[in-house]
């Protein structure tokens, strides 16, 4: 490669290895924020592909895992007409919507009803403690060659970048004990250029694991020290030559667009507590994500910036119980900081011009037991879940599917995982009927099975 | 004789995650709080900055409290108990047994016995001087939700989910008395200064009051959820409750209704403690939140 033609490492580390940061992270590991991170040498072959890709129209995903699978019968689908076992604790509120009712605990989102939908009989769940069915729309097992790529490493391959130095795919999930939930989308066949780039999973910390003042005035530094590098190597020429894929992946690795994106300290602080900041400390036992609002915020302007897809990990709903708090009291835990981020997401979203063009969608890997277990929580429960969808141009304002008395499945309407996927890939303008991709094998695979279309209460 | 108790917050302190249980240390000087973030934090109570973490369980931390030597002591859901030095630091000691997650733990105010209860439906006790366990107490017929010993170290209670309380003698290690009456899990344990009586807080939304020989002495009924945590206040007079509804109630064993009803927490309040003078009293919730409050009565 050109790279090595220069006697440089490739993964655009210009000036050799060694060299640290003023708080030890080397200009290796910074590179690879963008490089590693999508898998080698994958930045030109983005741009590359990227070239050979048409333009669309920004249209773009917000994905937020709800780690561990959140209670449907304590959110949007409140069973009153159950027995206290089943009930719960909580009650149900009206929305801005006659005739739609949520939980108590998301007032904020009740009022934006009819910028919502709700999905109320999620079905297809293989029951896995994992966001991978989240993340691709498929089980694990029986994965074709290569694996199933992720949504957003599909789009990344199928769509390329927004415009040059932007990155199309972008995973907030930190990194956690529970690796599985901190998939933030896997690359599959798709290949390790199509990775994410994932800030918060890099040892590197540029992204936004630290909101501290001392950690926002070490990344003031770094990006200093990122200034001086770019200037030391348009200096010494070290640009001059190289592809041009080369030169546009370093842009996009010292793209003031990406870290401008990522710095939410640029943010007017109104809008970080419109959204609610929230803790960077990953939630439960530190095996899943934080309750971190703004990395709502973040996934907003990082779409901003050119992003197609951002998945994000929030919080810890795997709520089985005592000794670990009962499902309900992680509820008036989660719920409340939840009803805010999002809230402020869809307004802002609206507010900035971006409702029709970005969709979001908020859901965990399986609904929850609808009778309360002797310790106060709710088990898993991969019969029936729900999902919240917003923008996009998506019909908005309506509930979709329901399920019996007891909330144990679906009544009417079941909806698959994967029909949820044919809408968010037709949201971003493709048509999963018609568009395939090669697994490693080199044999054609849809994106979702051909069964599957999008959802016509939504298109 | 003023007989009215006002609380004043003063300020708050924060975890990670939920906060199970709070206590002042002999000297009142610092206020331990125990957090499911899997570790105990250390309060300046002068400063109201933050002492120290205590770090080394693997699970959250159920319980905080002081030895009479200021030695600090926590027990972890991680089935295991750790004694501190006060100043915080590394663990001095450890102790290990349960064979479930261990939900509760109580310290001698005289003494070094520790009792600690758990899933495994046992009470065990423990000795801080000897580092050795003492004794298992078996009976209850399901999780041990509560534990407390009495100030002279001489009795121990026990409250679970099989909704009864047992009253054990911790030097025959053997059971005193099953207590009857709740309806639902008993969910807090406490010992009046005096050793004369011991409260109940349960999940069926009723504190109770007993001899510590057994026998009922009060009912009071909160008309709310799951009380969780109780605790009398030094001189007496006040019993203070927390539930679920996030709600700090005062009680006086003269009167059937709570005397003072402050929303305090967004969640449930796990403990509850006075400081030794009774100056100050502490809260702790599942909100991630302890907050301070000044004493006064009029």
């Amino acid at each position: 490669m050109f790279a090595r033609q220069l006697g440089i490492q490739p993964m655009l580390n210009l000036f050799g290895s060694g060299s640290r940061f003023c708080d030890g992270i080397s200009r290796r590991s910074l590179l690879k924020i963008g490089g590693l991170a999508m898998g080698g040498l994958s930045l030109p072959d983005l741009l590359r592909l990227e070239a050979a890709n048409g333009r669309t129209s920004h249209k773009a995903v917000i994905m937020v895992f709800l780690s561990g699978g959140p209670p449907h019968q304590d959110m949007v689908d409140l069973k009153m007409d159950a027995r206290v076992e089943i009930r719960g604790e909580f009650q149900p509120i009206a929305t801005n919507v006659p005739g739609i009712e949520i939980c108590e605990l998301l007032p904020l989102l009740a009022q934006r009803m009819d910028r919502m939908a709700i999905i109320r009989s999620l079905v297809g769940s293989e029951g896995r403690h994992a966001a991978f069915q989240c993340m691709t729309g498929h089980g694990v097992n029986g994965q074709p060659a290569g694996g199933w790529p992720s949504l957003g490493a599909a789009v990344s391959k199928i769509q390329g970048s927004v415009e040059p130095g932007t990155l199309p795919f972008v995973g907030l999930a930190p990194r956690m004990k529970n690796a599985p939930w901190g998939d933030p989308g896997q690359a599959g066949f798709a290949g390790q250029a199509h990775s994410p780039f994932a800030p918060n999973a890099e040892q590197a910390r540029l992204g936004l694991t630290d909101i501290s003042v001392e950690s926002l005035r070490n990344r003031r530094l770094l990006l200093d020290e990122i200034d001086g590098l770019k200037r030391e190597a348009e200096k010494r020429g070290a640009l001059v030559g190289l592809e041009s894929q080369y030169q546009a992946a370093f842009g996009i690795l010292t793209s003031n667009k990406l870290i401008d994106a990522l710095d939410l300290n640029q943010e007017d602080p109104r809008v970080r507590d419109r959204y609610g900041r929230g803790s960077t400390e990953n939630a439960g036992y530190g095996d899943a994500g934080p309750l971190m609002n703004d990395y709502l915020l973040a996934a907003r302007r990082l779409v901003e910036a050119g992003a197609r897809v951002v998945t994000l990990a929030y919080g810890r709903w795997d709520w089985h119980g005592r000794p670990h708090g009962t499902n309900f009291e992680n509820a008036r835990d989660h719920l409340p900081v939840f009803d805010q981020g999002l809230s402020a997401l869809l307004d802002d979203l609206r507010d900035r011009g971006l409702e029709k063009d970005v969709s979001v969608i908020a859901w965990g890997e399986f609904g929850r037991t609808p009778v309360i277990n002797k310790n106060g929580g709710r088990d898993h429960w991969p019969q029936v879940a729900c999902a919240l969808l917003a923008g996009g141009g998506m019909r908005m304002g309506q509930v979709i599917g329901s399920t019996n008395r007891l909330g144990e499945h679906p009544k009417e309407r079941p909806v698959h995982f994967q029909e949820v996927f044919a809408t968010l890939y037709r949201c971003l303008g493709i048509d999963v009927g018609r568009t395939m991709l090669p697994d490693v094998s080199g044999r054609p695979q849809y994106l979702v099975d051909p069964i599957n279309e999008p959802l016509p209460e939504l298109i | 004789m003023p007989d009215t108790l006002r609380l004043e917050r003063l300020c708050s302190f924060t975890h990670n995650n939920a906060v199970y249980w709070t206590a002042f240390s002999p000297d009142g000087e610092t206020l331990a709080t125990a957090s499911l973030d899997n570790t105990a934090r250390l309060w300046n109570l002068s400063t109201r900055e933050l002492l120290g973490t205590l770090i080394g369980h693997g699970d959250g931390v159920a319980f905080v409290g002081y030895l009479a030597d200021g030695r600090i002591v926590t027990a972890s859901l991680d089935q295991s108990l750790k004694c501190w030095p006060a100043e915080g630091g590394a663990a001095l000691m450890t102790f290990s047994g349960h064979q479930g997650y261990l939900t509760c733990a109580s310290a001698a105010r005289t003494g070094t016995l520790l009792a600690s209860g758990g899933f495994d439906k046992t009470v065990r006790l423990w000795d801080a001087q000897s580092n050795l366990a003492v004794a298992v107490l078996s009976g209850h017929d399901d999780t041990v939700q509560c534990v407390a010993i009495n100030n002279v170290g001489k009795l121990v209670a026990s409250g679970s989910e099989d909704h009864s309380i047992r009253l054990w003698d911790p030097e025959s290690k053997s059971l005193l008395k099953t207590i009857t009456g709740h309806a639902g899990a008993i969910e807090g344990l406490a010992f009046s200064f005096d050793d004369r009586l011991l409260a109940s807080a349960s999940a069926d939304g009723s504190v109770r009051l007993w001899t510590t020989a057994g026998d009922p002495v009060t009912v009071f009924e909160s008309k709310s959820c799951r009380v969780k945590s109780v605790v009398f206040s030094p001189n007496g007079r006040w019993l203070v409750s927390g539930s679920s509804d996030g709600t700090l109630r005062v009680w006086q064993p003269a009167n059937p209704r709570a005397v003072l009803e402050i929303p305090a927490h967004k969640n449930t309040i796990y403990g509850v403690a006075f400081s030794p003078d009774g100056t100050l009293f502490a809260s702790a919730g599942f909100d991630r939140t302890i907050h301070l409050w000044s004493v006064t009565s009029e």
